[in-house]
């Protein structure tokens, strides 16, 4: 990398999460660094605050906040990623993917400062359970935010990469626990020097630290209520309070993992309340949460068609895996496999840089992932209830399956399919509705001669590394293609409408 | 509007609220929350659009409704945000969208919302715009009923008996069917009141369960008339006492229960209205009752109707066993 030094060719890795976001890339000697703030810190709060003077992100935002209110304020929007839920602050709306770039953007600008060069090229961390409108909103979120060149990884392929790296561990079995504040994963990596295969990988995007702060802050209510002597109905209505417990109980919950008890005082309607909390009660409260985490580890294990023997490491990673309970469940579940928390915050930006100098320049690691979710088809036909899976999540990527359709009709003039995205298993041809998230409605129009049961309509799929799909639907050799990112592809024109927005920020 | 230019829109907001109940004072108190409204009241925001809603003070109009649900959800209210959502999951006012109606919901039930929590709930357990997935059904109903919501206490409960496995625990169950029933929640007392009924997980016990039979049919639950009524007709657990079996028989029908109606034909049409055959009696009751003890009282959740009876029944038929 010789064009580092003056100054050229950055490649760098950036984990956006839920909460925290933090970047990392190789330095001019081929050495693995994390961007710090001027204050040290390592990694950039999720959030954004908008004032008249700009829009500021990271930990000033949630401080600012704290005192001004949250009304102007932007956080936990990662879940939000490839839908359409939009929020307008001081007079311009926000998508979740230009919400992201706000971020992304913050984060570039920071690399600038601290190294006089803006990165155009990075690899970009996505949770390992993202479809394909989340993973597309997430490029356009990178597009926005000024990046021209952007690949993705899975969050926990990326945390394997940097743990072998920093571990000189060349071959064999890991599972990677990975449990962020808003998301979970469980992977199955076979390692083989510098090759990271996924075998498998089970997750939810809905699953992370805010649930576990969510039941905290349910305990911490109905003290809060019994103390105050406040009925149901006045806290039911109470937005503020409400909104502040929840805020409150993230930080009870980190106290917690170092602390047997924490007692702490809110400020309800001007009265200061005082509680305490054990930490029995908040583990009492989220084992059904931890025993899930256990279940999907071990669905992972199976499905890679692994046993505990054949697995040499566990690694957590993620800082909801702190949790003092977390890697007892872990080691009760897999008694004879050494198990390491590893670096929570930054393994994943790490690894993600490790893995842009290999697909922007000549770095040496190889990831062949896996497609997250199974894909089916609804074809036509009112009534017709079943999902025709035809491809499952789990397979190697690249991939292009196809289907084979045919008319119903003499001279039919569409097809209509709809495109599901489910859990179902390996081998589950079919399912039923209503059964997971339909990513789109097509009406396909037919060319040529159509005769009813005997004209082919074949329906490619192309799935490439980034897990992102094309599809494309050939009709008597004439071949069209389909957006299949649920809306969340931008054109040149609106990505510069966006860039416009992800401008002034302090 | 001028009228009320330079009051404070808080203050608007409360004396509308005030005002509202008084019928000769009602055209005052719409102005005044209008006016609180368009200055930027959250309060009056979401008041309005819920107004607007229910079409009660005035005309009903959704999709202005949207626009101030929208104004009060920017500034972070949760309620909006789960009003918004419950529009895209309706169609109502804007064009149905479920997995639109999925974001807009998870987020609010993240700011520990329970209504909303409640319904991603549902929408996990029926699979719509999510994958189908007792567990993550039973994760938010937990979340909802931790809050105190009543009806989030029986869909736990119900929860936790369907889904089998270790999630099993009549105890528990139990005690959350008290909890909502304590609440004033009916469907609470009825379910409660069939577990003791049929005996299964916890000792059977008829006086309990004509207790909150009871307690439920004075909150006007017909399934609870019902069960009320047939245990009259029984003698189980009360005196035998066909007048008032009838009573309770009649109401429960009148209010469209079918099962009661057609007990109450069997009853009043033959003379040996009472089976002696305890076994053969709980058979029928079973068949006859288990879809309503799964039956959540959809009263607010309205959409969730239109899955087809025959899927449910296939969800439905793992707990008979
Ligand atoms: N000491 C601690 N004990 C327990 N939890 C902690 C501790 N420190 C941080 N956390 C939790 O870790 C979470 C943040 O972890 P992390 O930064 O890995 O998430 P993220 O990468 O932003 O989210 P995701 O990867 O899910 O999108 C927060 O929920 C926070 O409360
Ligand atoms: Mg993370």
């Amino acid at each position: 990398m010789s064009q580092r030094e003056d100054g050229e060719d950055y490649c760098v890795g950036i984990d956006l999460g839920t909460i925290n976001t933090a970047l990392a890339f190789m330095d001019g000697r081929g050495d693995l660094t994390v961007d710090k703030d001027p204050d040290g810190s390592m990694t950039v709060p999720t959030s954004v605050l908008f004032t008249d003077m700009g829009k500021i992100v990271g930990s000033k935002a949630e401080t600012k906040a704290r005192t001004e209110g949250y009304g102007n304020f932007l956080s936990g929007f990662k879940r939000q990623m490839g839908t359409k839920y939009t929020r307008t602050v001081m007079n311009s709306t926000y998508t979740p993917t230009e919400m992201s770039a706000l971020v992304l953007r913050k984060m570039l600008l920071r690399f600038e400062e601290n190294h006089g060069v803006m990165p155009t090229k990075a690899v970009l961390c996505v949770p390992g359970d993202y479809g394909i409108p989340e993973r597309q909103a997430t490029i356009q979120a990178g597009r926005i935010a000024g990046l021209e060149a952007i690949e993705l990884i899975n969050e926990p392929t990326a945390a394997c990469i940097a743990y072998c790296k920093e571990n000189k561990f060349r071959n064999g079995n890991i599972i990677i626990f990975d449990l962020g504040g808003g998301t979970f994963d469980a992977s199955v990596v076979n390692v083989n020097n510098n090759r990271f295969k996924v075998l498998s990988n089970e997750g939810s995007r809905s699953l992370g630290g805010k649930d576990w702060n969510l039941h905290l802050a349910n305990i911490i209510q109905r003290k809060v209520i019994d103390a105050y002597g406040m009925t149901q109905k006045e806290a039911d209505r109470n937005m503020k309070m409400r909104q502040d417990i929840i805020v409150e109980a993230r930080r009870v919950k980190e106290l917690l993992t170092v602390r047997n008890r924490v007692t702490d005082t809110v400020d309800i309607n001007g009265t200061p309340v005082t509680y305490t909390i054990r930490r029995e009660e908040f583990e009492d409260a989220t084992y059904e949460l931890n025993m899930r985490l256990i279940t999907m580890m071990m669905n992972a294990l199976r499905s890679a068609g692994l046993r505990e023997k054949d697995i040499s490491r566990v690694v957590m990673t993620g800082g909801e895996s702190q949790i003092s309970a977390m890697m007892r469940y872990v080691d009760d579940a897999l008694p004879t496999v050494r198990t390491d928390i590893f670096d929570p915050f930054t393994s994943m930006a790490k690894g993600a840089a490790l893995y842009a100098d290999a697909v922007f320049s000549d770095g040496d690691v190889i990831v062949e992932p896996v497609l997250s979710k199974t894909l089916g088809i609804k074809a036509g036909v009112d009534g017709n209830e079943t999902i025709y899976n035809i491809v499952f999540r789990s397979t190697p990527l690249p991939m292009a399956p196809n289907a084979l359709f045919r008319p119903k009709r003499d001279d039919q003039e569409t097809l209509e399919l709809e495109v599901y995205e489910t859990k179902a298993n390996p081998g589950t041809y079919y399912t039923s509705l209503p059964y997971g998230f339909m990513i789109r409605k097509f009406e396909i129009p037919l060319t040529g001669k159509i005769y009813r049961g005997r004209t082919k309509i074949n329906v490619h799929f192309t799935v490439d590394l980034n897990g992102l799909v094309q599809m494309f639907v050939d009709c008597n050799g004439e071949v069209t293609e389909f957006d299949m990112s649920n809306g969340m592809t931008m054109l040149p024109t609106q990505i510069m409408q966006s860039k416009k927005k992800v401008m002034n920020i302090l | 509007m001028s009228v009320h230019r330079g009051v404070d829109p808080a203050f608007a907001f409360k004396r509308s609220m005030e005002l509202i109940n008084d019928p000769d004072m009602q055209e005052e108190a719409l102005a005044l929350l209008e006016y609180s409204a368009d200055a930027g009241n959250l309060d009056a925001e979401l008041e309005y659009g819920t107004i607007l809603c229910e079409g009660y003070f005035l005309e009903r109009d959704y999709e202005k409704a949207l626009e101030w649900f929208k104004k009060a959800a920017d500034k972070g209210s949760d309620a909006a945000m789960y009003e918004i959502g419950m529009a895209f999951f309706d169609g109502k006012g804007l064009e149905q969208d479920r997995n639109e109606a999925y974001s807009w919901l998870l987020m609010s039930a993240e700011f520990g919302y329970s209504p909303a929590q409640m319904q991603i709930g549902r929408m996990h357990e029926y699979g719509i715009s999510v994958n189908k997935d007792p567990n993550d059904a039973l994760r938010w109903y937990s979340q909802a009923s931790d809050r105190g919501l009543p009806e989030a206490r029986v869909a736990k409960a119900d929860m936790m008996l369907l889904s089998g496995g270790s999630n099993t625990d009549f105890h528990k169950a139990m005690k959350l069917y008290r909890q909502a029933s304590d609440a004033g929640y009916p469907d609470g007392d009825y379910k409660l009141g069939l577990l003791y009924f049929r005996g299964k997980g916890i000792p059977q016990n008829f006086v309990a369960a004509a207790r909150s039979f009871r307690n439920g049919a004075e909150l006007g639950h017909d399934g609870c008339e019902f069960m009320l009524g047939k245990m009259y007709a029984e003698g189980k657990g009360v005196e035998t006492d066909k007048s008032t079996a009838i009573k309770y028989l009649s109401t429960a029908s009148r209010k469209g229960n079918a099962a009661a109606k057609e007990y109450l034909i069997d009853l009043t049409s033959k003379d040996n209205v009472i089976w002696d055959d305890g076994k053969q009696e709980e058979e029928e009751f079973i068949q006859l009752n288990t879809p309503d003890l799964l039956s959540r009282s959809r009263m607010k959740v309205s959409s969730v109707s239109d899955i087809k009876s025959e899927k449910k029944k296939g969800f439905f038929s793992r707990f008979r066993k």
